[in-house]
């Protein structure tokens, strides 16, 4: 981590310009970050709405409020809609506010792109919503669209596949911003090991994006091209290989993960050492571990798939390579546990998150390498223990993450402290309600109970109930978090520029609220 | 970056130039193991015949190169603003003077205008009806500065003793050169 001196003149504040046009037509890093969260945040509570309909249809076994295919349409608009409208854009909306800052320069490097890339989002949001009201459904073949299942779909078909692109332009457009960013703009003296975590991981998250986001892009246009004008790419009757799809899908999708969670170790990195009012502990082998799970996120998709019949060599190759991601995965956690020992150790709201993160993405870690293992997973495969797994990783990992970040930067975005009182509630209620929701499906899945089901068999009743328990708890405290945010965004005890007493970086020299234009004079970092 | 001099024959010279971390060769590394790692991952699919993730692929790396060196290209450039007695000279470009302008001292006006409603307010050189635009690679606050500077610059000099041998001391007594 660096230390910085920066001249800042605190009186000169330059008003933002006003009005609707300020958010249409602004290039302005802050504004656009803040876009992007809030644009996360009604995605959170649209997918979160679809996942309360799961949650809510199984209640009991049989039928009960939805049709099965309208089910199988909430699963997989829930999906992408978590996927690519909540938790991508909310790491999108953190990089934008947080990475100028971090590295000392005035904006994002390619302004204007900038702000195409956010307002592609809402366009694509809105597509992908509207195929709910389409002829044949929304598309309901899962998120991951495998064929020919999902060559089913109605007239929603071609309206998925061009919001799936519109997502990845802007996704590639934001990750190359972020990397013509951090590679140019960095402050004098602010060399890449001296960067923040936050900006490594944001740099090797866009690496990522940028190299797989075209594989995606392929993948769904070959589906569209099997669909409309007569390839067979995926389809065995024409020559083709619908297993080959789920190659391409996974090569994009097992990166994908590691986009959704590297920014959330980033993150946790920045917030640990506030509280532990220590530095953090292997700063180094932080930055190599993050670059080691880029480079095995790679050679490791196939284990999505053990099941669709692969060599032997090919699966005890996938079952040790998915492994390893354990071993750089540990060093992080090592790090930060280290980071926290012996430390000064307070616990305000964006700690505990951290914490919480910490562990539950340590347990979502663990199931992950009981997946892992090529024969179990036969047992596992496709079942709600895989469901298990993947929300700890994405819910108590990288929204925990997210709601840390918020918490940790909020005094630095609006000036105000949040109500720490209700932000302890929003956590305590979260921690609770998200393992009484996600915990009992661990116990569902090994029982056997599938996923994408509307219905299941009666002895999966009990833990079905927690589980749905758990989900409206958990979105009931969601509102909690919303209303921290707005009432601190209306007002409250005013933030110092330090904000937190531990903090250290360029972002914390400048005032709090952070000024419209920061750094517009290059700082120094020693 | 404004630096800011004052030689021996008393001319103020700008030198601007933008905050800049990386060079161009750096940026061609990142262009071409990101094309590396591209090109692999598109011919591996393309041989098992999913050829369409090809042109995919060839788009983005365009994309990143255009980008990056848009980027580069903006970062090499300076400008040069030499103020002497009788003239204003502007010289701007990147390994030498792409273009240079000399205007005459007591006709030129420095004015910040803004562009549109929401546009940076740009640094105009204005001068005989023809308007100059410079320290556009500057952030707004610094260009605020370096407008400040050259008016107090350009501006006609009070009558005042003739000069010390102190050539060099700043000769706005802000924070110049650094």
């Amino acid at each position: 981590m660096s230390t910085a001196t920066a001249t800042h003149d605190e009186a000169h504040h330059e008003e933002p310009p006003r009005g609707l046009k300020r958010w249409l037509f602004t290039t302005n890093h802050k504004d656009i970050g803040t876009l992007y969260l809030v644009f996360s945040l009604v995605m959170l509570f649209v997918g979160g709405v679809m996942a309360l309909v799961i949650r809510a249809e199984l209640w009991e076994p049989g039928i009960q409020h939805v049709d099965p295919q309208f089910f199988n349409a909430m699963t997989t608009m829930h999906g992408l809609i978590m996927v690519f409208g909540a938790i991508m854009p909310a790491f999108v909306g953190l990089a934008n506010w947080l990475i100028p800052m971090m590295i000392g320069a005035p904006d994002m490097a390619l302004p204007r792109l900038n702000n195409w890339s956010f307002w592609i989002l809402p366009f694509a949001g809105a597509m992908l919503l509207a195929t709910l009201f389409m002829e044949g459904g929304a598309p309901a073949a899962g998120w991951t669209m495998y064929p020919p299942l999902v060559l089913q779909t109605g007239d929603a078909f071609p309206f998925l596949i061009f919001s799936v692109h519109l997502l990845g332009i802007s996704s590639i457009m934001g990750a190359i911003n972020i990397i013509a960013t951090i590679l140019n703009m960095r402050a004098p003296g602010m060399t890449l090991m001296k960067m923040p975590l936050f900006v490594w991981t944001w740099l090797i998250t866009a690496y990522l994006l940028i190299a797989v986001m075209p594989v995606l892009a392929g993948a769904v246009t070959m589906l569209l091209t099997d669909k409309y004008f007569g390839t067979s790419f995926f389809d065995a009757a024409g020559g083709g290989d619908p297993v080959m799809f789920q190659h391409i899908f996974w090569f994009f999708g097992h990166p994908e993960v590691y986009i959704m969670i590297l920014p959330a170790f980033g993150v946790i990195s920045q917030v640990i050492p506030t509280f532990a009012r220590k530095p953090l502990f292997g700063y180094s082998s932080m930055v190599y571990a993050t670059a080691s799970i880029a480079f095995l996120s790679f050679i490791v998709w196939a284990h999505h798939m053990f099941t669709v019949g692969m060599p032997l060599a090919g699966e005890l190759f996938f079952m040790y390579a998915t492994m390893l991601i354990a071993v750089p995965t540990g060093v992080k956690v090592f790090n930060w546990v280290a980071t926290m020992w012996r430390g000064a150790l307070t616990f305000e709201t964006p700690m505990l998150f951290a914490v919480a993160f910490v562990i539950l993405f340590t347990i979502g870690g663990f199931s992950g390498l009981m997946l892992a293992i090529a024969p179990a997973d036969f047992q596992y495969h496709d079942s709600y223990f895989v469901v298990a797994h993947f929300h700890y990783v994405l819910v108590s990992g990288a929204l925990f993450a997210i709601f840390a970040a918020v918490y940790y930067w909020l005094p630095k975005w609006t000036g105000h402290m949040y109500d720490e009182r209700l932000g302890k509630w929003h956590f305590w209620l979260s921690v609770i309600s998200v393992n009484v929701l996600y915990f009992p499906q661990h116990f569902l899945g090994l029982a056997g109970m599938p996923r994408r089901y509307a219905d299941y068999a009666v002895q999966f009743t009990e833990w079905n109930q927690v589980s749905t328990v758990g989900a409206f708890a958990f979105g009931l405290a969601q509102l909690i978090f919303v209303y921290v945010v707005w009432k601190c965004v209306r007002g409250g005890r005013k933030a110092t520029a330090q904000v937190w007493e531990g903090a250290r970086g360029l972002e914390w020299t400048v005032p709090s609220p952070a000024p419209y234009h920061t750094f517009t004079q290059a700082p120094e970092v020693k | 970056m404004i630096s800011e001099e004052v030689d021996t024959r008393g001319r103020r010279r700008f030198v601007i130039r933008p905050s800049r971390s990386l060079s161009w060769r750096g940026n061609m590394a990142f262009i071409g193991v990101m094309g590396v790692l591209l090109s692999v991952i598109a011919a591996t699919f393309a041989l098992r015949g999913a050829w369409p993730v090809l042109p995919f692929a060839g788009l983005e790396l365009a994309a990143l190169a255009a980008a990056l060196y848009w980027v580069a290209r903006r970062l090499s450039l300076r400008e040069v603003i030499t103020v002497d007695d009788g003239h204003v000279t502007v010289e701007r470009g990147r390994r030498r003077p792409q273009l240079a302008v000399r205007l005459p001292r007591p006709w030129v006006r420095v004015e910040l205008a803004r562009a549109g409603v929401l546009g940076p307010r740009r640094l105009l050189l204005r001068c005989h009806g023809r308007a100059l635009e410079v320290g556009a690679l500057l952030p707004e606050r610094e260009r605020e500065r370096l407008a400040a500077r050259l008016r107090a610059a350009i501006a006609p000099a009070p009558a005042r003793p003739p000069r010390s041998t102190d050539n060099h001391k700043h000769p706005t007594g802000g924070d110049g050169a650094r």
